[in-house]
């Protein structure tokens, strides 16, 4: 079983939600030859993308949110007991916390024991466009570089 | 109208990345004036497009949502078929229906038993915190729980071993596959194969002893309120059975006479899309029947798409177990076409197992693994592509110039064929029970149950704080104050 995946979260095509797949593009150079990590990129979300984490030890998420706080703001966040919280469904899929709650109750064997995000303060978007802000661009290397960090020092392994 | 009109608002409907909006009108005396549903689009995907190279389209355009990027990748490699006039060999061809009942099998399989069988297997006056797949595995059992997280990932492993990635396939190019699979890969399909088929039947079995018994899906399936004779469009195939991946666009009327049977490339002349002031969204209706404004019946023009619609539109299935699923499913109705809106579930499930006996047949097939993956390519031009995504017909069509680069681009997605459908069955569901301006959590959940039958797709890509997306209901007065507010 491969330890850890990174999973870049998010919209390319969508400016700043671009934001962790970008991330994603700058870890690749760095960690292809990494066999104790899969990257990944997904538009996808809820039980869809909860789904991906099943199998793995470690789950670190990167991808951009309206938070209000300024644009290009990272925090990291453990959300290795997140979950619930949301009980109903939407039109087709379920909620990323729900979905999270969920998959940690069907499959607890096959669960990752920590899920960290790495999270980007974005304005909402109301167009396609290619490519990111320079503060969500500067967000991205700032999370790639932290993630490579936690990985050198053994923080997300535990 | 009158002065004293009130306005609800369900914003969003899903807590789902994608934003929608159900706007209930009362009058005076707190009873539905009207309903509408609203898809506040991400604006300018054409004007996007205009100018790239048209082999980029089945990687962008499954960006639209993150729901159906299978659908959207092969309706684009179609599309593009078109464009550069290539048949793809069959082994590619294969491969394509091969990736693409998998995802329909894996698709219909989330939606039953995470969104629209709660509704039913737990009862849509169940508290929400039961209302969902923890309450559905709590009447069916733990094992079978397993099996639904089981067979996901089977559906899903397929989709990457054909598509080259499980959620965003990548391996769709005009005129064939870029690449194949081993038979080592063949054999593991198989074999994941025959366990959906089993799970297929399994869940019909769950849907025939349970919910065919609990008199509130008989009463919803029954009622005169969700019943609307509409017009349906979808594919068949050759001798008019049930198609996912390609076949003519087949059109019948409210009585099932055929309305029209088309090529890909006609089915847009079929069609006239008309603006409205409250949605960006153009809903499209049948230019020739015309439009009647939100009204079914056979003077309208609006047509519905989806599971319900294609077995209403098919003659057959074209397989064993779901041709006998389709057989109980008619009878029950007294035959075709079935006209309740509720039946999107039981039909969702027909499809379900039919997809997972071609997963399986198609799974043996020799020339998987041996044989062209592409045919040679005409120069660019126009094309049309049509495919059967979960939630119902999607048409992408291109012009592309000598160059290959896209000129001009049009999509229609399932959701916006079935807005016309959607707003009619909110506005029945809020009609029936919404009364002297009372809305409620439990009133909610049955405005919503009307919408989740279509499984619509808001084609939204944008982010809020993952899960924290609130349902609010806003009632407003005249003066759009809001008088009440419920959030969950």
């Amino acid at each position: 079983m491969t330890a850890r995946l990174i999973v870049g979260w998010g919209n390319p095509v969508v400016g700043d939600d671009g934001f962790g797949w970008r991330a994603i593009d700058l870890l690749e150079g760095r960690l292809h030859a990494r066999e104790d990590i899969d990257l990944r990129k997904s538009s996808t979300s809820g039980m869809r993308l909860v789904e991906a984490f099943l199998g793995y030890d470690e789950v670190i998420l990167i991808d951009a949110a309206i938070t209000g706080e300024p644009v290009g703001t990272v925090a990291r966040l453990d959300w290795s007991s997140a979950g619930g919280g949301w009980t109903d469904r939407g039109g087709h899929d379920e909620p990323f916390l729900t979905a999270l709650a969920r998959g940690r109750t069907l499959a607890p064997d096959r669960f990752p024991r920590r899920i960290t995000v790495y999270r980007c303060a974005i304005e909402r978007e109301t167009q396609w466009r290619d490519g990111l802000s320079p503060a969500v661009e500067a967000a991205a290397h700032e999370s790639a570089r932290r993630v490579l960090e936690e990985i050198e020092e053994g923080i997300a392994v535990g | 109208m009158s002065q004293e009109i009130k306005h609800v608002s369900i914003d969003p409907i899903t807590r789902l990345e994608g934003h929608g909006r159900i706007e209930l009108f009362l009058d005076e005396h707190g009873e539905l004036s009207d309903a509408f549903f609203q898809i506040p689009e991400l604006r300018g995907f054409e004007r996007f497009c205009q100018g790239r190279n048209g082999e980029d389209m089945p990687q962008i355009t499954e960006r639209i949502c993150g729901v159906c990027p299978e659908a959207h990748h092969f309706a684009s490699v179609k599309t593009l078929d078109d464009c550069y006039g290539a048949t793809p060999p069959p082994r590619a061809r294969k491969l394509r229906e091969l990736l693409y009942d998998a995802y329909i099998f894996s698709d219909h399989l989330l939606h039953f038993y995470y969104l629209g069988g709660p509704d039913f297997l737990v009862g849509p006056y169940a508290p929400p915190g039961e209302r969902n797949i923890l309450g559905v595995i709590g009447k069916v059992g733990v094992e079978l729980g397993k099996e639904v997280i089981k067979h996901r990932s089977y559906g899903q492993k397929v989709i990457e071993l054909v598509g080259g990635r499980s959620i965003h396939p990548v391996t769709g190019l005009p005129g064939g596959q870029s690449k194949g699979i081993t038979s080592d890969e063949q054999a593991d399909i198989q074999t994941m194969a025959a366990s959906c088929v089993e799970f297929a039947k399994a869940t019909l079995d769950v849907f025939e002893k349970t919910l065919l018994e609990d008199e509130t899906y008989r009463r919803f399936v029954g009622d005169d309120a969700q019943v609307m004779p509409t017009y349906y469009m979808g594919l068949v195939g050759s001798e008019g059975e049930l198609e996912f991946y390609d076949g003519d666009v087949r059109v019948v009327s409210p009585d099932g006479a055929e309305y029209a049977r088309v090529g890909n490339r006609e089915v847009l002349s079929l069609i006239e899309e008309r603006s409205e002031p409250w949605t960006y969204v153009k809903i499209p209706y049948l230019k020739d029947v015309g439009w009647a404004g939100f009204t079914a019946g056979p003077e309208s023009g609006l047509y519905r798409v989806g599971p319900l619609a294609r077995l209403n539109v098919c003659e057959r299935i074209g397989s064993p177990a779901a041709q006998k699923a389709y057989e109980t499913y008619l009878d029950f109705f007294g035959g075709g076409p079935v006209h309740a809106t509720f039946a999107y579930h039981w039909a969702r499930l027909v499809e379900m197992l039919a997809a997972s006996e071609r997963l399986a047949a198609l799974s043996a097939d020799p020339e998987l693994v041996s044989g062209a993956l592409r045919a040679p390519l005409g120069a660019p031009g126009e094309g049309v592509g049509v495919i059967e995504a979960a939630r119902g017909t999607l048409i992408h069509h291109y012009d592309l110039d000598e160059n290959g680069l896209v000129r001009s681009l049009n999509l229609i997605v399932a959701t916006t064929h079935n807005v016309g459908g959607i707003s009619l069955s909110i506005k029945d569901m809020a009609r029936a029970v919404v009364h002297d301006g009372k809305v409620d959590e439990g009133i909610l959940n049955l405005v919503e149950m009307s919408f989740r039958n279509y499984d619509p797709c808001l084609a939204c890509a944008t982010h809020a704080l993952p899960g924290q997306m609130p349902l609010i209901v806003s009632v407003r007065d005249a003066q759009g104050r809001v008088v009440e507010r419920i959030e969950r």
